[in-house]
């Protein structure tokens, strides 16, 4: 079974987690077109390749982002939802 | 009892306690510390069990518990494996893929058959005509199948362990304990394990010198070095059968599973010997050589009287030197190879004076009496093809084959590890292990090491056939071909084909002939052709064993016994037990408690309804992001309906949002929604990062639903300080309040359209504000009773009557959308949805209520279909006989031109009856609301 | 002590009416009925205690931490850790912003009750109070078996070497949520709090596996006493 280093819990095993699907900001609904909102609510990257997910550690409902490599099924990096813009696709921090 | 070697031979028994038992309807006497085929084979007996397809007799072939030849059945315990199950008194033992018995099987027959039933026969006979499958499946499925299983076969579940070592050692060999020591000294915790009862692993059953006496002195040397690390934790008699991401390696021991997370793995499992393919080579008295060595070395059973090694590297000649010294007389080592090798074991057995057949193999072994072999037939080998010329004829009783060495590959290739054929050296090696696995000892050394190298093709096809490849699925030479012939040319092709591989042994056997004879068959290199992929389990796991002991999470509320005491009907909600209904008669029984309710009060557990706490300057807010209605106007102690979508526009939940104080909410959701509800929450505001805590009370609350038109007089009688008419506690209304001296929220919503208080409790006081209320002559109604209550006013259940396609002006919730907020989730979709409907691209579809004609008896069930010209255009949600209307009443998805009051609707019953019924609007019932807001 | 509070009798544990079929003899300490021992029971090595009616309270957001310190509450360093308090209760912090309080289970404990109630009169900002003494069950497990126990029932090395005293997790125990919280008392003890509705289950659940390592429910008395 796969561990995910929980950044409150510490390593445990993914049956712990819930997948919560690819990150994805919320683009500004008042800005944006009607095709760019669809591709938004209903299309998914399904990228092979490093991707960013939402993870929930379910026992503490604690949200936060895991930078996965989906061809490898590696995990790279896992991480509080306040440092994505510092860690998110490999950055280094 | 036949007499048994002396010691040193038999390290597994203990020779002052015989134990008496039964095989195949005869009485056996072995030792403790025998297993079922050793005390057997000590009594001269090989045949243990009749072969899977063409029901030829066979015995063991590793002594390991490494092939399927050893199944046979005990009671409770299915497909034991004879050479690895302990013999206790009075154990009764029979054997499997029997027609008749053991000795004349009719099904034997069919091996004289056999080029009739050749691979793929199955696919190809039962293909055409149809339905000619049926007529034959209980005559095969008699024919093959293993152990008969006991349907109303049940066991204790057993618990399953979690474990953690920082290295995890397989395989206690020589190098798996100088493994687990080095380890050990670095003060890593350390758990070594091993499949036999021992550790030593092939030490204690093989020869590494002249004298035969250095393996199993170096055996007990670390043997009492191991035991004496108190780092080390050591499992003997336990089978890893799996490797996992992470190292978590699935081990079974003492028939429990042991989920093991491991630092780092060390593989020191050792290699497979191989078998030699010629015909007959499955006759019971033909084993591998390291099952003969075994059978001398843990036993004490000579493995016969005369015996021919059969040999393709040096490993035959440490047999032979074994049988030599055990007084078996060794009629030949026939060598494969046409040069003598190098090596003391090989000049032993010179110098002993026994017979070496260099260059030669055998053609061909015939059975005797009693099925066992009797004599071998060798042939001059030149190159890799036998002589045509017959040969000479060797009488033996037994043959002791060894055919070269495979890794035990499978934990490796789990792991990501590539099992790469080198040409150069003629076998297979493993290669690219995975961070953290460690390859040790025989598993990773280089070839030629131990038994020098090994003839590179012990494979002799015969023309009438009968060489096996695989023993397990009784597949000879010709079957793999065919099915490279067939046009299955890739190796994972081929053992889909032909079920290579696919056995107990799980190709520990086969694997390397089948890359051989597929490589040569398809004109590629063996490099290329490879093997399949190894999946877990490695060896065989019981259903019990995985299952373990089960849990099953139940929820209870603080009334739970109180139900009980009234005798409720209970219900699942998720993992909540709720009152469906009080009494034993289902349906009088709701019937009472809805004219109850409607006529005088009830009293009904609504402890499961989710509850949550929203607080901070943000929580008017946060709640009109989340939900579809505006929040921020909402006065203090009113309570506003909640409705929930997703970012597709989909309600996915609704409840109550009761303001306490300008910066605190509490918020009920749905029973099954509100853990959904609730991490949705926390998931929008990691990324709103609004001022505002959301806290899941669910549990924390224990509430009823006072509800009828007596209910205000109930409450009257229980908080006499607080004001109740119209006024002072108008509909939607929320206080904070004593109930019964008990600390409470009180929420006046109407959910089944009386008048009614929801009342909730910290849950240690539920049972105590439960018994308040009875004791006023209150009686209590059920979920169900509920549903047709709330069905009357045409209140939607989320989920029952709504799917994942549903959006809020589909079931009439429109005015439950603030067109008028910047944002909420969902919105910027469901306006896009108004638009497609506008401009008529989606035909979209209408939740309306539905009233049965007064004369109609039968009521249509959830998910009846609503028929028009024979397609389907709809179905119901939900139904119900009501009281109040004397009529059955429902909901159904109908197209938006029948959702007018009046339109006629079709709707096709289980069994393909269909009645018609009228649209109507709803509330059916008490359509003014007045009854709940006096 | 009794309290003269028509409460005290009105509060119950979900596992009240078992205590009852099990010959629970209740006494009262401060502002809590609980179970003082059971009619049978006897000395036992490994032992299971309810403890749902004790005190207890939590406090969440950002402001907690210094509102507690304000308290002169003595605050874990990190998420996952307990600290004792001078008066024998205990503090478990769960997030960065999440800490949880249990009253002292050996002698009169109004740390939780206190804090309640200042928190009341204080209304600090950013600070919350969540009522862990009726979201969730508190079991209690007793014994150097307990970590072996709990290796069939959990996928969290609880092991005394590798989850040392005061280390709190906060994961899953057969199939429920569970705050898991070593707290020794002389021998191995374990604090399991779970979602309350899952109380008797989970009583049930751990009852098994103790009474199958030759264990037993006890009361509060030999808790105390043992420990």
């Amino acid at each position: 079974m796969k561990i995910i280093d929980c950044p409150l819990n510490g390593p445990r095993n993914i049956s712990e987690f819930t997948y919560g699907g690819e990150y994805h900001p919320l683009p500004d609904p008042s800005e944006i077109n009607r095709q760019a909102w669809a591709e938004y609510v209903f299309f998914h990257d399904n990228h092979a390749g490093l991707v960013t997910e939402w993870w929930m550690h379910t026992a503490t409902a604690f949200w936060f982002l895991v930078d996965r490599n989906t061809i490898t099924d590696e995990i790279l990096r896992t991480y509080r939802v306040s440092e994505v813009e510092k860690y998110r696709m490999g950055k280094d921090g | 009892m036949a007499e048994r070697l002396p010691t040193p031979w038999g390290g597994r028994i203990n020779r002052d306690r015989a134990i008496d038992f039964r095989f195949a309807g005869k009485n056996y006497q072995g030792l403790d510390g025998d297993t079922i085929a050793s005390a057997i084979a000590a009594d001269g007996d090989y045949l243990l069990s009749r072969s899977f397809k063409y029901h030829r007799p066979r015995g063991p072939l590793s002594f390991a518990g490494h092939d399927g030849n050893t199944l046979v059945h005990i009671d409770d315990k299915p497909n034991s494996l004879a050479d690895v199950e302990l013999i206790t008194a009075d154990l009764q033992v029979r054997p499997i893929n029997v027609l008749g018995t053991l000795r004349t099987d009719l099904g034997a027959a069919l091996g004289l058959f056999s080029r009739f039933l050749p691979v793929g026969f199955y696919y190809k006979a039962f293909f055409k005509p149809r339905g000619i499958w049926e007529l034959w499946a209980p005559l095969i499925r008699r024919m093959a199948g293993l152990s008969p299983l006991d349907p109303d076969y049940s066991e204790a579940p057993k618990d399953k362990f979690y474990g953690f070592y920082e290295v995890v050692v397989i395989g206690a060999g020589r190098s798996g304990m100088e493994a687990a020591l080095a380890a050990a000294q670095r003060g890593e915790r350390v758990l070594l394990l091993d499949e036999n009862p021992e550790t030593g692993g092939s030490l204690n059953c093989s020869r590494r010198d002249v004298a035969g006496l250095a393996a199993r002195q170096r055996a007990l040397e670390l043997s009492r070095q191991v035991a004496s690390e108190r780092c080390i934790t050591v499992l003997t008699g336990a089978r890893c059968t799996g490797w996992f991401a992470d190292h978590w390696l699935s081990v079974l021991h003492r028939q429990q599973l042991h989920k093991i997370r491991a630092g780092r793995t060390v593989l020191a499992v050792g290699t497979l010997q191989q078998p030699i393919i010629f015909r007959n080579n499955d006759l019971p008295g033909i084993m591998l050589s390291s099952a003969a060595q075994r059978l001398m070395h843990h036993y004490g059973v000579s493995p016969g009287k005369r015996a021919v090694v059969l040999t393709a590297d040096n490993q035959g000649y440490a047999c032979a030197l074994d049988l030599l010294d055990a007084n078996v007389h060794v009629v030949a080592v026939v060598d494969l190879r046409s040069k003598t090798a190098g090596g003391d074991l090989v000049s032993a057995v010179h110098e002993r004076g026994i017979r070496v057949m260099q260059g030669h193999a055998v053609w061909e072994a015939h059975a005797g009496r009693n099925h066992k072999i009797a004599r071998v037939e060798v042939r001059p080998l030149d190159g890799e093809c036998v002589s045509p010329q017959k040969g000479e004829l060797l009488q033996c009783d037994v043959l002791c084959m060894a055919g070269g060495q495979m890794p035990a590959w499978q934990l490796a290739c789990m792991a990501g590890a590539k099992l790469e054929y080198r040409e150069q050296h003629d076998r297979f090696e493993l290669s690219q292990m995975p961070p953290g696995m460690e390859a040790v000892g025989s598993l990773a050394s280089s070839p030629g090491e131990d038994w020098g190298t090994a003839h590179p093709w012990p494979i002799f096809p015969h023309p009438r056939g009968k060489e096996f490849v695989d023993f397990d699925e009784d597949l000879q030479i010709e079957d793999i071909l065919n099915a490279t012939r067939e046009g299955y040319e890739h190796i994972q092709l081929v053992k889909r084909f032909s079920t290579v591989g696919m056995g107990p042994s799980q190709g520990r056997h086969s694997a390397l002939t089948t890359a051989r004879l597929v490589a040569l068959a398809t004109n590629r290199t063996i490099a290329e052709t490879g093997i399949t992929t190894a999946r877990p389990p490695a060896s065989a796991e019981t259903l019990g064993q995985l299952a373990g002991r089960r849990f099953y999470p139940a929820r209870y509320s603080s009334m739970h016994q109180r139900h009980i005491d009234a005798g409720a009907t209970l219900l699942q909600a998720g993992a909540w037990y709720r009152p469906a209904y009080y009494g034993q008669q289902r349906d009088p029984a709701i019937a009472a408690e809805v004219t109850m309710v409607r006529n005088s009060v009830g009293v009904i557990d609504v402890s499961t309804l989710g509850g949550l706490e929203v607080r901070g300057a943000d929580a008017a807010e946060f709640l009109n992001r989340i939900y579809t209605f505006g929040f921020l106007k909402q006065e203090v102690g009113r309570c506003r309906y909640a409705l929930m979508t997703n970012e597709a526009g989909v309600v996915i939940d609704d409840g109550v949002a009761c303001r306490f104080a300008p910066d605190h909410y509490y918020v009920t959701a749905t029973t099954t929604g509100v853990d959904r509800v609730f991490q949705a929450m926390l998931k929008w505001n990691a990324q709103w990062q609004l001022d505002v805590d959301i806290a899941n009370v669910t549990s924390a609350w224990s509430a009823v639903n006072l509800a009828g038109p007596r209910s205000r007089d109930v409450l009257a009688q229980l908080c006499p300080n607080l004001a109740l008419d119209g006024n002072a506690f108008p509909y939607m209304g929320a206080r904070i309040a004593s109930v019964a001296e008990i600390p409470a929220r009180i929420l006046r919503v109407g959910f089944v359209g009386e008048l009614g208080y929801e009342i909730h409790v910290p849950q240690h006081y539920g049972e105590a504000l439960w018994d308040a209320i009875c004791a006023l002559n209150v009686a209590p109604f059920g979920v169900e009773a509920q549903r047709v209550l709330r069905l009357e006013k045409g209140h939607v259940i989320i989920g029952q009557d709504t799917d994942a396609m549903s959006t809020p002006g589909e079931i009439g919730m429109q005015w439950a959308v603030s067109s008028n907020k910047p944002f909420f989730v969902g919105g910027r979709t469901l306006q896009e949805l108004e638009l497609q409907e506008l401009d008529r691209r989606s035909p979209g579809r209408r939740l309306i209520g539905f009233l049965l004609p007064a004369n109609e008896s039968r009521l249509p069930a959830e998910n009846h279909l609503v028929i028009s010209d024979g397609n389907m255009v709809g179905r119901v949600t939900s139904s119900a006989y009501s009281t109040a209307l004397k009529r059955g009443i429902g909901m159904a998805y109908v197209r938006p031109e029948d959702a007018a009051p009046g339109t006629p609707i079709t709707i096709k019953l289980t069994g393909g009856e269909q009645l018609t019924a009228e649209v109507t609007s709803t509330p059916f019932y008490d359509p003014e609301n007045t009854r709940q807001a006096v | 002590m009794a309290d003269s509070s028509p409460l005290l009798d009105l509060r119950r544990s979900l596992l009240h009416h078992w205590h009852q079929q099990h010959g629970g003899v209740f006494d009262y300490a401060g502002t809590t009925r609980r179970v003082q021992r059971y009619a049978d029971e006897q000395a036992c090595e490994l032992s299971l205690t309810d403890l749902s009616t004790h005190p207890r309270v939590g406090f969440k957001g950002p402001g907690t931490a210094q509102w507690l310190s304000h308290q002169s509450v003595d605050l874990p360093r990190s998420p996952n850790c307990s600290t004792q308090q001078p008066d024998g209760s205990l503090v478990a912090r769960l997030s960065d912003h999440e800490h949880l309080v249990l009253g002292n289970i050996a002698a009169d404990a109004p740390m939780p009750d206190d804090l309640q109630q200042r928190w009341e009169q204080d209304n600090p900002g950013q600070c919350y109070a969540l009522p862990r003494a009726d979201s969730h069950s508190w079991l209690v497990l007793q014994g150097a078996a307990a970590a072996h126990m709990m290796s069939s029932l959990c996928a969290v090395d609880l092991r005394p070497a590798s989850f040392h005293n005061g280390s709190v997790a906060q994961t899953s125990v057969a199939r429920a949520n569970t705050i898991i919280i070593r707290d020794d008392a002389d021998q191995l003890r374990f604090h399991l709090l779970s979602d309350v509705s899952m109380a008797l289950y989970m009583w049930e659940v751990l009852l098994e596996s103790v009474k199958a390592l030759g264990g037993q429910a006890t009361g509060v008395e030999q808790l105390i006493n043992a420990s």
